[in-house]
């Protein structure tokens, strides 16, 4: 196990080798340069502002010279488009409250949601059954672009229980924590029903029965974990969705978080802020899929690295 | 007062109250697409203290969902159970919650799959000390101690490493071994071993049934095995139970069910299995036709379809009635049951149907 | 017990699809989501015909009013032919009439385009109230320029909005005429706030044109103060030809070659109701969610037929042929029919810059390459295939690690990338979503064809010396017809909802510069719109409840289907 940790670690930095690397060229294949949105601007303030990101040296050199910055001091390079700000400070400032974001919302879905499907399971077939399940049905149908805006029309707008933008008190965070969740809750009930429900079948659950232990324990002890191993194994592509969701939730709730911030160098095609967010988020899923595979492996012995 | 009669080592035969399960007119049905599923439809029997009880029948025959009727392991609904299942004075099927301090404490059960029935998610420590705990107090380090000391009896090597391996780690025989080993080590006064063996190689068979033999000698423990094979029965049994399609047919010593089976289907059952004291030659005769399906059981006798002596009474349904000293069966014939016309030796018959022709010219062969 | 289950085949396979389809319609979800489908996506197509307004068509004057609203309005067109030598100053139009607090939105088209010189506009004030002039204080220029002062067309398709009130056009002094040269049809929209004018003297408060076209066509709409509110306009100049009004000749005007001096046209009040009610700017919100539907659907079907095609030609291909040394050949010929499907798409589409192409080529070539290379063991064939594919194989296990690293970001990632990178058009909107989709298919279809071969009835075809070919249409593609059913149904939706998740966050696909507004976008316009208290609400909820309610749809008409098809299902009630 260690040593398979090891090698995906030792992977990492090639991975993010070659995302720079994609992502670099990728900008700079891209018709027209990043500032020839600003017309009429006399060619001796271009040769400046050129000058000034480096812009002038051949390809290679700035590549070169972006992958050594990257490389030796973490420093992703200037914005192009909001003057006087490093990337770094930009990410510095938004991944905080992203992480904030995403993790509110991995509580949300993952209390619901496998406390919905674990009931669910128990009392098959039951108006809890149906009822929670026809929620997750609606719950993972529905973008949450559309379920948003709604909680802020109800909520926030009609009856001002919470607020419509900002991130600061709870207050803020609850809707845009249930919105991103939401879905996430909705997969993570069917999941663990049908995990459990297929754990509940087993012969060991009847073994565990027939030992005389409390259905409590039966349940949290013999099915859990096994049940729960589809939801762990969602937790991989899971986390994928939710960085996508989450470019959705922060425009909604105006939340100055990473996704604002990608979404805004996106569409003023400031590369260099586009470069290093993908590469954060690069990064993070990378991590995060190591743990999540490291944390599979231990919930199921059967399974086995090397 | 019920008793139970039984056979002495000498043949003998004895009258015994010393009861320790009265199980009687069990029901379990299933509520399916189908319709009803009589699983087990009005079952009585008797299990005496130290005894080893066979249950036989065909698979489907309702073994299975007897055991978990009784231990109220079936899940209601689809199921539903009613009927007495009298456990030292006490009614199974009315204690409600109160099961669980006899389940694994008292009575134990060994299901047949050991590949699927014990939990490939935790420890073979986690799960032999649990019950340990629970039943008997013990502390987490004392259980271990304990557990190790039946993993050792029940023949692992090693067993203060293996038993904190998982169950993947094992071989069928030796999960099959860690399952007893977990039954037992509460030291219940009954133990239930559906088809133990079933699920393990010939040669691991009897080893396995060898260890339960043993133990059950040097606890006194009562048994109730239950199998489709009659030679594990007759090879461990004092006396045997024969389910026909969630009735008993009959119920007899097992020296006077092997000898002189009673009962059609009994016969049937006999004279479909090759024999080890038998000669090479004897003729096996396979029961015709299909158990019946239990949704939509024929009227009167549910074996009347496939009973080469069947006749017109046998459109009423016969009941379990005593027949002879220390036996009963639910059939209408007068007498016994006639031998059916074979269709083959055993010899033949394990040779497989391709050779069974031996004047056949053989076909070339690709 | 032998020929009984041959028959019950032969009964079934016959009866497959009628099997399934009966099967469908007992599924009442599925049911609905066929109607659902049906209804939405034929709305959708027959808006332009039954809904009476112009999703575009702004109505300021009215702005937000919720559904149900019936907007009485004075509309009227007036197309005035004129002689040939008319002198540009000779033929003006006077638009009089304008109440208190109302906002007026005039159009100007002149015919022929290249006849029009010039257009002067002139805006007199009140001879009555001459400190109460109008206040002009946007209009509308077909143009690309931002300001009147350099007012020179370049692009007469893209329109430019003022928002600078014009000082010049208040005030005493005459304003100072604009020219817009000709060379193509213009539409100049005029607004007024009429909020700084009372109810004036009509003959002196008027907008005046002036141009030297053949024909002029001038539309206004208003809002009428009552059922016999009318707008009068006054037209003088020489030798008109003819004057239509709302395409009725217009009496005391028949006479071709007459002289007017003046004239008065009376406008007619009509009743607009806006089902879903307007928007800020007063555009009917049905027209525009029907609207956004057309976008939203065919995006979802032509991304979902472009990859369904290629998909099941390549999956069915390959898989037949996977163990022979022709697929590698079929593979390539694969490739190169989604590039050629893709090339025709940009052309048609017309939006393709290099970059696109460049996009295209790198998506689309790897992907059937590696799908080539990737395969079974046996793919490329022993000897011949492995030797064609080893440089194929050397750059594909590059572009391999490539496309892995990329696919480490989640696919919408690398969409928003190529958006940016290549330009938010149609064209590279397709081609990212697409080219996974059509992928998935491939793989499915290919997956499906492999288990197909090895059944009997292939093998008899075989042996009765169909050719492949024959086999592959008369017998494989018809048994794989299913799989791709189901999955095209569930594509569509995946697909919508994909370009409606970038519309929403404002990578809108542009065309002819102007953003292409499916439901994502008209979503995210209601969410802005929204005001303390829950008002406007109808400008979210419908564009939401159209699109979830699609959504729903398709996906239970694809589970449905799914179910109907299942093969284990097959026989059972
Ligand atoms: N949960 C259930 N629902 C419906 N039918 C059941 C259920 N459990 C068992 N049965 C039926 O009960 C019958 C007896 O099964 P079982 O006791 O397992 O047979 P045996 O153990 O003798 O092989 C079978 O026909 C089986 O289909
Ligand atoms: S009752 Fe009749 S049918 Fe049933 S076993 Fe006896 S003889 Fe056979
Ligand atoms: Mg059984």
């Amino acid at each position: 196990m260690l040593r398979y940790i090891l090698r995906r670690l030792l992977g990492l930095p090639v991975v993010l080798l070659i995302l720079v690397t994609i992502t670099f060229f990728l900008a700079r294949v891209a018709p027209g340069g990043p500032f020839s949105a600003d017309k009429n601007v006399p060619p001796e303030i271009k040769a400046n502002i050129e000058a000034k990101y480096h812009l002038d040296k051949p390809l290679h050199v700035q590549y070169g010279r972006y992958l050594r910055d990257v490389v030796t001091r973490g420093d992703l390079g200037p914005s192009f488009k909001h003057k006087d700000q490093t990337v770094n400070e930009i990410i510095e400032r938004g991944l905080p409250v992203s992480f904030q974001l995403g993790f509110l919302a991995a509580i949300f879905a993952v209390t619901f949601g496998v406390s919905a499907g674990v009931i669910a399971s128990i009392r098959q077939n039951s108006w809890f059954d149906y009822g929670s399940m026809s929620v997750a049905v609606l719950g993972m149908t529905i973008p949450n672009f559309v379920v948003g805006p709604i909680l802020v029309l109800l909520f926030a707008r009609y009856w001002k229980v919470f607020n419509v933008a900002g991130w600061e008190e709870l207050k803020d965070m609850v809707l845009p924590a249930i919105t991103l969740g939401l879905p996430f809750a909705a997969r993570i009930a069917r999941l663990t029903r049908a995990g459990m429900l297929e754990i509940v079948g087993q012969d060991f659950i009847r073994t565990a029965r027939a030992k005389g232990l409390a259905e409590r324990v039966v349940i949290v002890r013999h099915a859990l974990k096994g049940g729960l191993l589809p939801v762990v194994s969602f937790l991989g592509p899971g986390l994928s969705y939710m960085m996508v969701g989450s470019l959705v939730v922060e425009r909604i709730f105006r939340i100055p978080g990473l996704g604002q911030e990608f979404i805004e160098s996106a569409l003023n095609r400031d590369y260099t802020l586009v470069n290093g967010t993908v590469l954060v988020y690069g990064v993070i899923l990378v991590v995060m899929n190591l743990i999540v595979d490291v944390v599979y492996g231990y919930l199921d012995p059967r399974i086995r690295y090397d | 007062m019920t008793f139970v009669e039984r056979r002495t080592s000498s043949g003998r035969l004895e009258r015994s109250t010393d009861i320790l399960l009265d199980v009687r007119d069990l029901h379990c049905h299933f509520k399916t697409d189908d319709g009803i599923v009589k699983a087990v439809d009005g079952v009585t029997f008797q299990v005496l203290r130290g005894e080893s009880l066979g249950i036989v029948g065909e698979s489907g025959s309702g073994k299975t969902v007897t055991n978990m009727a009784m231990m109220g392991l079936v899940p209601t609904p689809p199921g539903k159970v009613w009927g007495e299942a009298i456990f030292d004075g006490q009614d199974l099927l009315r204690l409600g919650d109160g099961i669980r301090k006899i389940r694994g404490r008292r009575v134990a059960t060994i299901f047949q799959d050991p590949m699927t029935s014990l939990n490939p998610f935790l420890r073979i420590e986690r799960q032999m000390t649990e019950g340990l705990q629970l039943h008997l107090g013990l502390s987490r380090g004392d259980a271990r101690k304990r557990a190790v000391e039946w993993l050792e009896k029940v023949g692992i090597p090693n067993p203060g490493k293996r038993i904190f391996q998982y169950p993947h780690e094992f071989s069928g025989g030796m999960r099959q071994r860690v399952m007893i080993a977990m039954a037992l080590s509460t030291e219940p006064e009954l133990l239930i071993a559906d088809e133990p063996t079933t699920a393990l190689d010939v040669t691991i068979q009897a080893q396995i049934l060898e260890l339960i033999g043993d133990l059950q000698r040097e606890l006194g423990t009562a048994v109730i095995m239950i199998t489709h094979d009659l030679g594990v029965v007759a090879g461990m049994c004092e006396r045997v139970v024969v389910m026909y399609a969630g009735r008993i047919v009959e119920e007899a010593t097992a020296p006077d069910l092997f000898g002189d089976p009673a009962h059609p289907y009994t016969l049937g059952l006999l004279t479909s299995v090759p024999r080890l004291d038998e000669t090479v030659d004897a003729r096996l005769i396979p029961i015709e036709g299909q158990p019946p399906n239990l949704a939509h059981l024929p009227e009167g006798c549910a074996f009347a379809p496939r009973c080469a002596s069947s006749f017109d009474r046998c459109s009423d349904e016969p009941r379990l009635e005593d027949w002879a000293p220390g036996r009963r069966r639910a059939c209408w014939l007068a007498g016994k049951p006639e031998a059916p016309r074979p269709v083959g030796t055993a010899s033949e018959r394990l040779r497989g149907p391709d050779e069974t022709d031996a004047t056949k010219p053989a076909e070339a062969s690709p | 017990m032998t020929d009984a289950p041959e028959k019950a085949n032969a009964v079934k396979s016959r009866g497959l699809w009628a099997d399934a389809l009966r099967r469908l319609f007992k599924n009442w979800m599925a049911v609905f989501g066929l109607i659902v489908v049906i209804l939405v996506s034929s709305t959708s197509i027959l808006a332009d015909w039954i809904i009476p307004f112009d999703p575009s068509y702004q109505q300021r004057w009215v702005g937000a009013k919720p559904p149900g609203h019936e907007q009485l309005s004075v509309t009227n067109e007036v197309r005035v032919t004129v002689g040939s030598e008319t002198d540009p100053r000779n033929l003006s139009t006077f638009l009089e009439g304008f109440g208190p607090d109302e906002t007026h939105e005039i159009s100007l088209v002149a015919h022929p385009p290249r006849e029009l010189e010039e257009i002067w506009i002139k805006i007199y004030k009140s001879r009555k109230y001459p400190d109460r002039a109008p206040k002009v204080r946007e209009i509308f220029f077909p143009t690309r320029r931002e300001t009147l002062d350099e007012l020179a067309i370049t692009d007469p398709l893209h329109t430019l909005r003022v928002t600078d009130p014009l000082p010049k056009a208040i005030g005493d002094e005459e304003p100072e005429p604009f020219e817009l040269p000709g060379g193509a049809t213009f539409r100049v929209k005029k607004k007024i706030d009429a909020s700084l004018l009372p109810l004036v003297d009509p003959e002196r408060t008027a907008i005046e044109w002036f141009g030297t076209s053949a024909k002029l066509i001038l539309q206004w709409e208003r809002p009428a103060r009552s059922e016999n509110d009318v707008v009068r306009i006054f037209l003088r100049g020489r030798r008109i030809e003819k004057i239509l009004m709302n395409g009725e000749p217009v009496e005391g005007f028949s006479a071709p070659g007459r002289d007017i001096e003046e004239a008065t046209l009376d406008g007619e009040p009509m009743v607009h109701t806006h089902l879903f009610g307007t928007d800020d700017v007063g555009r009917d919100v049905l027209s525009r969610v029907l609207k956004g539907g057309q976008i939203s659907l065919a995006v979802g079907l032509i991304a979902t037929l472009v990859s369904v095609t290629i998909g099941v030609a390549v999956g069915a291909t390959s898989g037949f042929l996977s163990d022979s040394q022709v697929s590698s050949a079929s593979m390539l010929a694969g490739a190169a029919a989604t590039m050629a499907a893709c090339g025709i798409a940009g052309v048609a589409i017309g939006g393709s810059t290099p970059g696109a192409i460049a996009a295209i080529v790198v998506l689309v070539l790897f992907v059937p390459t590696s799908f080539v290379c990737r395969g079974e063991r046996g793919l490329l064939g022993p000897s011949i295939g492995r030797l064609l594919a080893s440089p194929l194989t050397t750059v594909d296990g590059l572009l391999m690690r490539f496309v892995d690293i990329i696919y480490t970001l989640p696919y919408m990632f690398v969409v928003i990338l190529l958006m940016v990178v290549f330009g938010r058009n149609l064209f590279v909107l397709f081609a990212a979503l697409g080219a996974v989709q059509w992928l998935t298919m491939a793989r499915i279809v290919r997956g499906q064809t492999l288990s197909l071969k090895r059944k009997e009835f292939v093998d008899a075809a075989e042996v009765s010396g169909a050719s492949n070919f024959s086999i592959i249409f008369n017998h494989i593609v018809p048994n794989v017809l299913g799989v791709v059913a189901v999955y095209t149904t569930l594509t569509i939706p995946a697909v919508i909802l994909q370009e409606s998740f970038l519309a929403f966050i404002g990578l809108t696909v542009q065309v002819d510069g102007e953003a292409v507004e499916s439901w994502g976008a008209l979503i995210n316009y209601g969410l802005n719109q929204l005001e303390d208290g829950g008002g406007r609400s109808w400008l979210l909820l419908i564009p939401a409840a159209f699109m979830s309610v699609t959504l729903f749809g398709l996906n239970f008409l694809g589970d449905g289907l799914r179910d109907a098809l299942d093969p284990r299902m097959r026989g059972k009630s």
